[in-house]
């Protein structure tokens, strides 16, 4: 509801033609990395397979060959296993935030599977990490963390989908972006999210987008309301579809201009009538 | 016995046409367009002339003869009223329902890709086309003076094109494959087609998109496999293409 | 054409609420939007009559000055001929006649209705005084709308004067045909066209408000800087495609609709006889209604939409044949039996026959997904909806205008010369029309003025459509300039010329005074504009 009531906030000012000036982010001139390093492109990347012919090992040392990989949406997080900030917090907000996805199964509809960055991490890594953040095979089917078999693959892959990170020897941290890419089955990009501002609303529309092209007709209500979204490149999250619900009211006008045209009409008559 | 005999019979039959369905070669959208477009036209020509041929009799039949003529159309009782509505509904009905089964059974042949597909990144911008293949390779065609490699792809292998628009709406036309699909900002949209035939076609924008919309086309040229990867190794070198 | 005796008075025509002259007036409007609308097909043919620069000034700037052409032409023809031809011109003469009124619900508002519509086409002509044409087509997609330097404020503004004067009109039709029909007029008596005008009119009112909403929204995108349709910002660039078509298919109907009342009426009237499965027809026309709001994918079959939605809507389009074909089949059977009469309407009359056989079949490949893969977007699809929306519902205006002319004038029509125009009419349009459906096939794109990439032999094809169009300029300068001159000096007219059994032929005088009847109509359950036989 909040959401709502600001987007239409967002309508009133740009109504009042002050939207360029907003949309015009300020880098942060006192931190030491501009994020804009960081920032996705996203356009230049919609549609990009990846992992076409990747081994990737999982928390027993078994390989995961991407052939293999279930025929469904996944949320691929990139993440390094040894990182005591953001990838934690990231991890840690999906967690949660699958919960409220109710449209669609983690593990039934999608998966998730986190891959590392990090040539360093090993098996031993992957487990400690998925302690923390409570995932094991049994207890929680579809979630996968995973590395690469072959760690020379990692820089052009993950440049493949724009995904630009470095190390920082000064602060021994990975500098790198907070965002989560929804893929579709094929294994193509469907969607960029940013953790920071997504809710679990934002990922339950992009996994619904994903497999528009398989959806059940069980799963018409939640198709329905993901329409009156749509994805907002700039921001990373899904927004109001403004046009939708003008589009709609419109056509409901149409229908009371017509009921409304006749009781005038009966009002008016009826006056006349009396009046004789 | 024999019965039994010409039983086995059909089911072997059944069988072997079943085995050649399975190993059938990839299929090919265009010539099942081709197909179906014989058999509309078919069908449209059947209700054509039934009904023309019906109002040009009754037309000419029909004349009046003598001044204050009336005409003597049937009052239809309700049965017959329903009749008339019902029947020719359901004809219409049966003949949408096949047409639409026919023309989802092509669809499906356009819209599941090969596995084995050769992927090509199509971008569309005011007024060109621009191909960027799986190494990096790209390329694009000058249609004022007819320069540059354009879509160059292998023949018998089929082709995918992701396509993305940088400005507006655009369509990806290849008539030579009967097939088209828009491109547009902030969407990926794909095609695919068999090159069959060495040999020059042209692809052409089919969504209105302002002054040089006419000229915004490319040439596509299918060559033998070995003579791709060559172009394409070439390419990747710096090198100039075919 | 004046409906009253005592001369002309411009005061008097500015100032009208009568509903005939204001029938004149949208009729006058039309007919100018149609001669401005036609000056630039010829000008669009001249141009395609052979590859490269015929008429334009070179290859760089050429297609500014030819999308100017196409724009004005599309919009033009539909916002500013066929819609206010039929559910203007027509159904403003012919709604209250039909059904025993002496005017419509609201006069006055009526009056406001035909000026905007005026100032819908004045505004439509400032396209060739303002410096920067607008150039976006009837459709206006965006992102093109938006980006674009032409001038989108002009297009928006047409059709928002336009829509706003069609929704008043539809409200004004629609309470008038449900509570001014003369006592004892019952549902299942009316007219055919009254029937057509009623489902066109109901889909005009729901749909146009959600066309002026979706081009609103295009003109904050351009000139306040919104974002309602750009990606980059949350917008959707396939939502204006979807809104645009959800009204745009079913204004196909709202002109097919009362097109095929206008023969079901020349055909009664001519083969004086009822109308076969009169029912059947009106059910059809309310299936239309029906359907008419879940078929609009078919405009968007390549443009990237999920594929469920692109084969849902196959089956809701194809499905569309049935009531079409109910309509059709009442509409020939009407002829079984009948005792028929030639004359230049029936000449309309049999022509519409067979486009509408035309313009209907070619529209069912266009109704299949995939086959619509390879046609859309090519002069396949150009001449299919020219067949049906074009030259059919043209000359459902040009059949009406004949049919009514010796009660809107009072005078008879010169039969000879309109015949010569029907023939050059009906010979051009398929000299024009046939040779796109050839080249369509083979590929030839829409709204293309260069074409060297493609084979030599489409130059040929070409060359004959242009012929075509000359053929057809040539029969409407005679259509029209007939019209001018036998209502100044035709034969007079009796009251019922036809010996039609309809209201406005039976009960008033040619031509109609004030009032329109001059006794009021009282009917009985037995009375049908159709009773012929009895």
């Amino acid at each position: 509801m909040g959401r709502r009531l600001s987007c239409w906030l967002f309508l009133v000012i740009w109504l009042a033609g002050a939207a360029e000036a907003l949309a015009i982010s300020k880098p942060t001139e006192n931190s030491e990395i501009d994020p804009n390093l960081f920032r996705i492109d996203q356009e230049k990347y919609l549609g990009i397979r990846f992992g076409k012919e990747l081994t990737l090992l999982q928390e027993d040392g078994t390989p995961l060959a991407f052939e293999k990989f279930p025929d469904r949406p996944f949320i691929l997080v990139p993440a390094y296993y040894t990182c005591d900030g953001s990838c934690f917090t990231v991890g840690g907000t999906l967690r949660t935030m699958l919960k409220d996805v109710k449209a669609v199964q983690v593990g039934v509809d999608y998966n998730v599977l986190f891959v590392s960055f990090d040539k360093n991490d090993t098996v031993q890594t992957i487990d400690s990490f998925s302690k923390y953040l409570g995932i094991s095979r049994e207890r929680t089917p579809g979630w996968y963390v995973t590395l690469f078999q072959d760690p020379q693959a990692i820089q052009t892959e993950m440049s493949k989908l724009g995904y630009k990170f470095f190390w920082s020897p000064r602060d021994k941290t990975f500098f790198h972006p907070t965002v989560v890419i929804i893929m579709n089955a094929e294994g193509r990009v469907a969607r960029y999210l940013n953790m920071m501002t997504a809710s679990a609303k934002d990922i339950e529309l992009a996994l619904l987008e994903a497999k528009a092209n398989q959806f059940k007709p069980s799963e018409t209500v939640d198709y329905l309301v993901s329409l009156c979204y749509s994805y907002n490149f700039k921001e990373g999250r899904y927004t109001i579809n403004i046009p939708v619900f003008v589009g709609a009211g419109s056509f409901v006008l149409g229908i009371l201009l017509l009921l409304g045209s006749l009781g005038i009409y009966r009002l008016i008559h009826r006056r006349k009538n009396t009046k004789q | 016995m024999k019965r039994v005999v010409s039983v086995m019979a059909m089911l072997g039959l059944g069988l072997t046409a079943l085995l050649a369905h399975a190993a059938a070669p990839v299929p090919d959208p265009a010539a099942s367009w081709n197909h179906l477009w014989r058999d509309v036209l078919i069908d449209l020509f059947i209700i054509g002339a039934v009904f023309l041929s019906a109002g040009l009799y009754w037309v000419f039949k029909y004349r009046a003869t003598r001044e204050g003529q009336v005409g003597e159309g049937p009052q239809l009782t309700k049965l017959a009223a329903i009749g008339f509505a019902v029947i020719p509904a359901f004809l219409f009905m049966a003949d949408d329902f096949y047409l639409a089964a026919k023309g989802w059974t092509v669809w499906n042949e356009y819209r599941n890709v090969p596995r084995n597909a050769v992927e090509v990144k199509v971008t569309g911008s005011m007024w060109t086309w621009s191909f960027e293949y799986e190494n990096g390779v790209t390329t694009i065609f000058d249609p004022d003076s007819k320069t540059g490699d354009g879509l160059v792809v292998p023949v018998g292998k089929p082709v995918v094109l992701r396509m993305n628009s940088v400005d507006v709406v655009h369509s990806f036309f290849l008539p030579e494959h009967r097939v088209k699909e828009d491109l547009m900002p902030g969407r990926v949209t794909y095609l695919w087609f068999q090159p069959k035939a060495v040999g020059e076609t042209i692809a052409t924008c089919a969504e209105y998109c302002g002054n040089r919309h006419s000229f915004m086309w490319t040439k596509v040229k299918a060559v033998p496999q070995a003579e791709f990867d060559q172009w394409l190794a070439n390419m990747k070198q710096g090198g100039k293409g075919a | 054409m004046s409906t009253a005796s005592s001369g002309f008075k411009l005061s008097e025509w500015i100032f009208t609420t009568d509903h005939k002259r204001i029938g004149i007036l949208y009729l006058i409007g039309s007919i100018a939007a149609f001669a401005v609308a036609g000056i630039m097909a010829l000008l669009i043919r001249i141009e395609q009559m052979s590859p490269g620069a015929t008429i334009v000034s070179d290859v760089y700037t050429g297609g500014e000055q030819y999308n100017v052409w196409l724009y004005f032409h599309g919009a033009a023809m539909i916002l500013g001929f066929l819609i206010p031809g039929l559910t203007g011109f027509a159904a403003n003469y012919l709604i209250p006649l039909m059904i025993g009124a002496k005017d419509v619900a609201f006069p006055r508002i009526n009056a406001l209705s035909v000026w905007l519509f005026w100032a819908g086409i004045v505004l439509a002509l400032l396209t060739f005084v303002v410096p920067d044409k607008p150039d976006v087509m009837w459709t206006g997609y965006p992102p093109y709308s938006i980006k674009t330097g032409g001038n989108l404020a002009l297009y928006v503004f047409t059709v928002h004067l336009i829509g706003f004067s069609s929704i008043l009109a539809s409200v004004n039709f629609l309470v008038t045909i449900i509570y001014m029909r003369a006592p004892g007029m019952g549902w299942m008596q009316l007219n055919m066209f009254i029937w057509g005008c009623f489902t066109a009119l109901i889909i005009q009112l729901v749909f146009v408000p959600v066309l002026a909403a979706a081009v609103t929204l295009l003109l904050f995108d351009r000139y306040l800087g919104t974002h309602f349709y750009d990606p980059a910002n949350g917008g959707d660039v396939l939502l204006y495609q979807n809104l645009f078509w959800f009204y745009s298919h079913p204004a196909v109907y709202v002109i097919f609709l009362p097109a095929m009342g206008i023969f079901y009426e020349i055909y009664a009237t001519m083969a004086k006889n009822r109308i076969f499965n009169y029912k059947a027809a009106v059910y059809g026309m309310i299936g239309i209604v029906l359907v008419s709001g879940e078929v609009w994918v078919h405009h968007l079959y390549y443009s990237g939409m999920p594929d469920w939605i692109r084969i849902g809507q196959m089956v809701t389009t194809l499905l569309i044949s049935v009531p079409v074909g109910l309509m059709t089949i009442s509409l020939f059977g009407t002829l079984y039996r009948g005792a028929i009469t030639f004359n230049i309407p029936m000449y309309y009359g049999v022509a519409a026959l067979y486009l509408l056989l035309i313009g209907g079949l070619t529209g069912i490949p266009l109704a299949m997904t995939v086959m619509s893969v390879h046609l859309g977007e090519t002069s396949f699809v150009h001449a299919h909806f020219h067949f049906i929306m074009g030259i059919f519902a043209a000359f459902s205006v040009f059949a009406a205008v004949d049919f009514w002319f010796p009660k809107i004038s009072g005078r008879m029509l010169h039969e000879g010369r309109a015949k010569i125009g029907f023939w050059l009419n009906f010979i051009g349009v398929n000299v024009t029309f046939w040779p796109l459906f050839i080249i369509g096939v083979d590929g030839m794109p829409r709204r293309y003025w260069d074409y060297s990439q493609f084979p030599a032999y489409f130059g040929n094809y070409h060359k004959v459509a242009t012929i075509g169009a000359f053929i057809v300029a040539t029969g409407m300068i005679i259509t029209i300039s007939n019209w001018l001159l036998s209502a100044v000096s035709g034969a007079k007219a009796s009251n019922n010329p036809w010996g039609s059994k309809s209201l406005e032929w039976t009960h008033t005088e040619t031509p109609p005074g004030p009032g329109n009847f001059p006794q009021d109509v009282v009917l009985d359950g037995n009375w049908s504009p159709y009773n012929y036989s009895k």
